[in-house]
C-alpha cells in the first residue's frame, strides 16, 4: 500500500494505491492521526487505485472518521469501485461514509 | 342481587391466587409468594368485612375494627404500587411521594388510635392526590422506558396498564362524590387486574431478564476493561505470569472480595498450588502456634501448600470443574477455619479456570469487602470472568505459539483452535429441521463465529457473525459477543431488539475498529416461519422448493459496534417443507481462484438447486468440495463459514 498526500484548500487528499489489509491498516490510521496532530481535520481518501480492502482496513476508516468528527472534521471517500465498493455495499457502510464520484465534489462539500 | 356482589369483589383476587399458586414456575417466585399472601389478605378482608358487618352492624364494626380494616385494605395497595414502581420503571427506589403517601396512611391510623376519630378529609385529599401523582409517575416512567431502550422486551401490556392506571387516577379524583362501596369495588377489581397483568401476562422470565440485563451492563464494562488491560499487556508484557496476575487483581477489583487466590493445577495434574494471592488467604490446613498469629506466615503457608485434586473445597472444584458459592461457610463442614482469629471465612466463591473441558486452575474469592454474603450474581460474574480469563490465557498461549512458529505448518491448526473453543461443540437436533454447519479458518487467528441454540425443540436461533480484524483482540470481541448473546437470547425476544442491544454493547470507542457483522434468524418450526435481522452480514439465501427459485433476504443496518444508536429492523417469512436456508460469510462467496475470480453466490445456488434432495450435511460437503476444487492453488484469505438448514 502506498499513500500519497496532497493538500488542496486546507483539505488533505490521500491517494492510496494497493491493498488495505490487516498488515497495513495501522499505517493508514497513523497517517490520519499525524494530520490530526497538525490540525488538519478534513480528509479525503481516494480509493480509485485500491484493489482490495478487508475488515481491518474498514475498521481503520471507521475509527479515523469518528476521531476526525471529534474535531468537527470529516473523512470523505472518493471513487469507491469494484470489489472495494462491494465490501462497502455488503456491510451497508455506504450510508455511514460520505462517498463521492469526483474529488472536486468532495472538496466542495467541505467548503 | 346483593349476594352476587361479594363474588364479583372476590373474583379477581381469587383468580390471581389460583393462577399464581398453581402455575408451575410462578409459585416459587419470591415476589409472587408475596402477591399470593396479599391476594389471600384481600380475600380475608372481604370475608372479615362481611362477617363483621353481619355480626355487629356497620357502626360498631367501623369504629372497633377500623385499624384492621385499613391495614388489610392499604397494605396490598401500597405493595402493588411499590412493585409497579420498581418493576415497570427502572427506578432503584420508589419516588419520595410514595413514602409520603405510605406515611400519611400510617399517620391517619395513629391519629385514629389517639383521637378515636377517622382521619380528616384534608389528609384524605392529600393522600389521594399523591396517589394520582404516583400513577402519573409510573405511566411516565413506563413510557420513557420504551423511548430510552426501544427494547420491547419489558412489558407487552403497557397499554392495558396505562388504561387501568388512568381509570384508577380518575376514580381517585371522584372519590368524594362516589359511594364508598362502589369505590372499593372499583379499586379491588382494578388492582386485582393490574396484579394479574403484571404477574401473568408480562413476558416470561422478566425478572431474570431484567437482572441479567442490569448485570450485563456491568459485565460489559468488565469485558472492555479486561480487553484494554490485556491488550496493553500484550504489547508491553509478553509474560504469562503477568497476565495471570493482572487477571487476578482485576477480578478482585470487580468482585470486591477481602482475599483471593489464583491456583494452578500442577503439570502432573496431581495437585493445586497458589500462583497469586491477594490479601490474607488462609491455608487449607490447620496452623498451630506462633505462625497462626502472623499474617505473613499464614499466606506463606498457603502459597507452599500442595492441595491434592479432590481434597479440600479448592481441590474439589478443580476435580469437578464446577463453581461453588458458599453463602455461609460456618454452616459448611467442608470449609475448615484454619486461622479463625485473623481470617474468619464467612462467605466464598470458587470458580474453575477451564480450557475446553480441562481444568487448569481455580480462582477463589473469600469474604465480601463490604461484609455480608456473596450471591448468585457475584457467582455468575466470577464465572464470566473465569471463562473470559481462561479463553484469554488460552488465546494468549496460542497467540504466542503462533508468533514463534509464524511460518510453521501448525499455524492453521493453532488459529483454528481458538475459534473452535467458541463454536458450538455439537449441532442441536431439532425435529423437522435438518441442519449442518461448516467452518474453516484462514491463516491467522480468525474472525468468524456461528452459533445455534435450540429452545424447547420448537424454536431455533441461528447466528452467523464475522468480527473485523484478527488476533487476540478480535477473538475477545467474539467472546464478548458470545457471552452477551447467550445471556440475552430468549425465543420470545424480537430479533431486532437482540441486535439493537448487542450493538449498544459493542459500541464503545475502544472496540470501534473491531466491529462485527451478524445475521440472526429465529426459526419457528411449528409455525414454519423465520424472523430475521441483519447487521451488515451477507444476506440470507433462501431456496424455495415450491417454484425452484431463490430469494436473498436482508434488512438494513450497519454492522454492530459502529453507531451506538443504530436501529435494526426485522422481517418475517413463511417457509415450506423442502425449503433451504443458507447463511454464509463472505469468505465463501469471495473465495478466489488463481485467476482472482470469485466463487460467487451463483455457484452456490447451482449446487443447491442440483442437490436440493440431499441431506444438509451432504449439500454442505458438496459446496465445500466444489469450492476447494475451484480454489485449487490459491491461498484461502478469509475465514469460511456455512450454515445450512432444510425443513423436512
Amino acid at each position: 500500500m502506498e499513500i500519497k498526500s496532497v493538500e488542496k484548500n486546507g483539505i488533505i487528499i490521500l491517494d492510496i494505491e494497493g491493498e488495505i489489509d490487516l498488515y497495513n491498516a495501522p499505517r493508514l490510521k497513523e497517517v490520519i492521526k499525524k494530520n490530526v496532530e497538525t490540525q488538519k481535520y478534513n480528509i479525503i481518501i481516494n480509493l480509485a487505485k485500491v484493489s482490495y480492502i478487508d475488515s481491518s482496513g474498514i475498521g481503520a476508516l471507521i475509527s479515523s472518521l469518528s476521531n476526525l468528527k471529534k474535531y468537527q472534521g470529516g473523512l470523505k471517500l472518493v471513487k469507491v469501485m469494484g470489489s472495494v465498493k462491494k465490501v462497502f455495499e455488503l456491510t451497508k457502510l455506504t450510508s455511514f461514509f460520505e462517498i463521492f464520484e469526483e474529488e472536486e465534489i468532495a472538496i466542495k462539500s467541505f467548503i | 342481587m346483593s349476594f352476587i356482589i361479594p363474588f364479583i369483589r372476590l373474583f379477581f383476587p381469587v383468580y390471581g391466587l389460583v393462577v399464581l399458586s398453581f402455575e408451575e414456575g410462578r409459585r416459587h417466585h419470591k415476589h409472587n409468594q408475596f402477591i399470593i399472601i396479599l391476594f389471600a389478605l384481600l380475600i380475608a378482608k372481604e370475608v372479615i368485612h362481611k362477617l363483621m358487618l353481619d355480626a355487629f352492624g356497620v357502626k360498631i364494626y367501623f369504629t372497633n375494627f377500623i385499624i384492621l380494616y385499613y391495614l388489610i385494605n392499604f397494605i396490598p395497595v401500597i405493595y402493588i404500587n411499590y412493585l409497579l414502581i420498581l418493576f415497570i420503571s427502572k427506578a432503584q427506589k420508589p419516588p419520595v411521594m410514595f413514602f409520603i403517601y405510605t406515611l400519611l396512611i400510617l399517620l391517619s391510623m395513629v391519629f385514629f388510635l389517639i383521637t378515636g376519630q377517622p382521619f380528616t378529609f384534608l389528609i384524605q385529599i392529600i393522600s389521594r392526590f399523591l396517589m394520582i401523582l404516583l400513577m402519573v409517575y409510573i405511566m411516565f416512567r413506563l413510557n420513557t422506558l420504551y423511548l430510552e431502550d426501544e427494547m420491547n422486551i419489558i412489558i407487552k401490556n403497557r397499554l392495558s396498564i396505562n388504561t387501568i392506571l388512568t381509570i384508577l387516577s380518575i376514580q381517585y379524583v371522584f372519590f368524594f362524590v362516589t359511594d364508598n362501596f362502589v369505590k372499593n369495588l372499583i379499586e379491588i377489581v382494578l388492582y386485582g387486574l393490574l396484579a394479574i397483568i403484571i404477574y401473568t401476562r408480562v413476558d416470561e422470565g422478566y425478572d431474570e431478564l431484567k437482572n441479567n440485563i442490569q448485570h450485563l451492563g456491568y459485565e460489559k464494562e468488565i469485558f472492555i476493561n479486561l480487553l484494554q488491560k490485556v491488550g496493553s499487556g500484550l504489547t508491553s508484557e509478553t509474560n504469562f505470569d503477568k497476565i495471570l496476575e493482572l487477571i487476578l487483581n482485576y477480578s478482585v477489583d470487580v468482585i470486591k472480595s477481602k482475599a483471593a487466590a489464583l491456583l494452578l493445577v500442577s503439570p502432573d495434574k496431581q495437585y493445586l498450588s497458589a500462583k497469586f494471592v491477594h490479601g490474607l488467604y488462609p491455608p487449607t490446613e490447620k496452623v498451630e502456634g506462633y505462625a497462626a498469629t502472623k499474617e505473613k506466615f499464614l499466606v506463606e503457608k498457603f502459597k507452599n501448600e500442595k492441595i491434592a485434586i479432590g481434597r479440600t473445597y479448592l481441590g474439589e472444584v478443580a476435580q469437578k470443574g464446577e463453581a461453588i458459592l458458599i453463602e455461609d461457610a460456618h454452616e459448611n463442614t467442608n470449609i475448615l477455619q484454619t486461622a479463625p482469629d485473623l481470617m474468619d471465612i464467612h462467605s466464598l466463591i470458587v470458580v474453575p479456570l477451564k480450557f475446553k473441558d480441562e481444568v487448569i486452575g481455580v480462582v477463589s474469592f473469600l469474604n465480601k469487602d463490604a461484609g455480608g454474603e456473596f450471591n448468585k450474581y457475584e457467582l455468575q460474574l466470577s464465572q464470566t470472568l473465569a471463562e473470559q480469563a481462561a479463553i484469554t490465557l488460552n488465546n494468549f498461549r496460542l497467540y504466542n505459539e503462533l508468533l514463534v512458529k509464524q511460518r510453521d505448518e501448525r499455524e492453521i491448526e493453532i488459529a483454528g483452535d481458538i475459534q473452535k473453543d467458541l463454536l458450538p461443540k455439537q449441532l442441536p437436533q431439532i425435529p423437522g429441521v435438518d441442519l449442518f454447519a461448516y467452518n474453516k479458518s484462514a491463516k491467522g487467528v480468525g474472525g468468524d463465529y456461528y452459533d445455534l441454540l435450540n429452545f424447547d425443540n420448537k424454536r431455533l436461533s441461528v447466528i452467523i457473525s464475522d468480527v473485523a480484524g484478527k488476533g487476540v483482540p478480535a477473538s475477545l470481541v467474539m467472546v464478548m459477543l458470545r457471552t452477551t448473546l447467550h445471556n440475552i437470547l430468549r425465543p420470545h425476544l424480537p430479533p431486532k431488539d437482540i441486535l439493537t442491544y448487542l450493538n449498544k454493547f459493542l459500541s464503545t470507542e475502544s472496540t470501534q475498529e473491531r466491529y462485527a457483522t451478524l445475521f440472526y434468524i429465529l426459526l419457528d418450526v411449528e409455525k414454519q416461519t423465520i424472523t430475521y435481522t441483519n447487521a451488515g452480514q451477507c444476506p440470507l439465501l433462501l431456496y424455495k422448493s415450491q417454484d425452484n427459485t431463490f430469494d436473498l433476504l436482508d434488512t438494513p443496518g450497519l454492522p454492530l459496534g459502529i453507531m451506538r444508536d443504530q436501529k435494526y429492523e426485522q422481517a418475517e417469512r413463511g417457509m415450506q417443507k423442502g425449503d433451504i436456508i443458507l447463511l454464509y460469510t463472505d469468505g465463501i462467496t469471495e473465495a478466489m481462484n488463481t485467476k482472482r475470480e470469485q466463487f460467487s453466490i451463483e455457484r452456490v445456488k447451482d449446487i443447491i438447486r442440483t442437490n436440493k434432495e440431499k441431506s444438509a450435511q451432504d449439500i454442505v460437503s458438496i459446496i465445500q468440495s466444489k469450492m476447494d476444487e475451484f480454489c485449487t492453488g490459491a491461498p484461502q484469505h478469509d475465514d469460511q463459514t456455512l450454515i445450512l438448514l432444510r425443513l423436512v
